[in-house]
């Protein structure tokens, strides 16, 4: 059975019995089934599900983190006055294959410091990325192998 | 005290989201590419939903909120819809003279080549994935209008990089 | 006490909030081309009316207006780099060029 259909059903159990069916009570019932059911994990065979929550969790927590630093970089690289800028476009060799997946990838990379996806090659095998400071290319594709795309790969695999 | 500094970030935030809108509309209006003003106009999308959620922040008339997810769902299409409009109105004046140095040094420099191999690079360059036949057609379309203005008039750059 | 707290938040968060919005509109006018141009729009955009409709968000106190605001943000984030995505690809493939100090080009071929 469904893991994710249990706790949905479980929060609905408790929007019944509290007898109020707002949203804000919806989250909680869901978020109270969910320890609940993490609570029972070992009997009822639900460690993949929470370490894949967990996974999905710590993927959105970097991807807010990422964004926010993107922004900061950006808009103090605007308001210096010498902005010595070394931009260009790159290729990046992908891992990830599935469609949604690389649909994923490209618009976290988009979101993060300096980078933006540009295209993607024919095969599915290549992204086209566009970034600021095209200095050092080699730290910049390690830094998105080792952060997003792995996260992505535990997240979904 | 929290109130009084609540109204004055409002302040403040009303002076440089105004300021940022006139600068964007200007960006509008001066912008010398095509991709620069749509870029613009998305940028001025934002900057609206910025400005309703400040005034519903002020006011407590909280209202317009549903109008700021309508905008920017509005916004989204408009600037996908003008990123297709920039693909099917085919090359500019300087990727199509690019193109077609590179293909005289492919074909050699024989002027009867020209015209044939520039109505290729056209049709490849706008069709070079998708091969939809609407799509097609707008690529001999653009193909046959670029011909005719170059035979007019020499190549005029028309970008601004 | 509850009150002035969530004053003060909303208020540090739409004074960064429009810091942000600002910045952005003062970076497309200062990089030197259409894609760094876009970095500016979509990121620094992006987050700054995103942060402001939280604002909203946080200090407005019914349900039904923070879960559209919510929704909104959500919105915004999700569609904010497909349209940069896709302006960015379509301005590559009809032939507008990388400013001159661009180091490196490797999609031209």
């Amino acid at each position: 059975m469904n893991l994710y259909v249990v706790n949905l059903l479980l929060a609905i159990a408790w929007m019944t019995l509290t007898d109020s069916f707002g949203l804000g009570n919806m989250i909680f019932g869901f978020v109270l089934s969910a320890v609940a059911l993490s609570l029972i994990r070992e009997q009822v065979g639900s460690v993949g599900y929470f370490s894949k929550l967990g996974r999905i969790l710590s993927l959105l927590m970097l991807f807010l983190y990422e964004l926010v630093m993107s922004a900061v970089r950006v808009a103090i690289l605007v308001v210096k006055p010498n902005m010595n800028l070394k931009p260009g476009i790159f290729a990046y060799k992908l891992q990830v294959d599935r469609d949604h997946e690389i649909t994923l990838l490209a618009n976290l990379i988009t979101l993060t410091p300096g980078t933006l996806s540009v295209d993607v090659s024919e095969d599915r095998s290549t992204l086209y990325i566009h970034a600021l400071d095209c200095s050092d290319i080699d730290q910049i594709r390690k830094d998105i192998a080792e952060g997003f795309e792995r996260k992505i790969l535990e997240a979904f695999r | 005290m929290s109130s009084e500094f609540l109204n004055f970030s409002v302040q403040f935030a009303l002076i440089l989201l105004s300021a940022a809108f006139l600068l964007t509309v200007f960006k509008v209006i001066m912008g010398p590419t095509l991709p620069d003003r749509i870029l613009a106009l998305d940028m001025l999308v934002a900057a609206a939903i910025g400005f309703i959620a400040v005034i519903g922040l002020k006011t407590g008339y909280t209202l317009y909120v549903d109008i700021a997810i309508a905008l920017g769902l509005v916004g989204f299409l408009a600037t996908v819809a003008f990123a297709r409009f920039i693909l099917a109105r085919g090359q500019t004046e300087e990727g199509r003279e690019r193109q077609r140095n590179e293909d005289n040094q492919k074909h050699g420099k024989s002027a009867a080549v020209q015209g044939v191999s520039e109505a290729k690079a056209a049709g490849e360059v706008t069709t070079p994935k998708k091969k939809s036949a609407a799509k097609k057609t707008t690529a001999q379309r653009t193909t046959k209008t670029n011909k005719a203005r170059s035979r007019k008039a020499p190549a005029k750059p028309e970008t601004k990089s | 006490m509850i009150d002035g707290l969530s004053d003060i938040i909303a208020g540090v968060m739409i004074i960064t909030g429009s810091i942000f919005a600002f910045l952005a509109a003062v970076g497309l006018w200062r990089l030197p081309d259409i894609y760094t141009r876009m970095h500016a729009a979509s990121k620094a955009g992006t987050l700054g009316s995103g942060l402001l409709l939280l604002a909203l968000a946080a200090h407005v106190g019914d349900t039904s207006t923070f879960t559209r605001a919510l929704a909104g943000v959500v919105f915004f984030l999700l569609t904010a780099p497909i349209s940069a995505h896709l302006l960015a690809k379509a301005s590559y493939a009809v032939g507008y060029r990388l400013t001159d100090i661009s180091v490196i080009d490797e999609l031209k071929d």
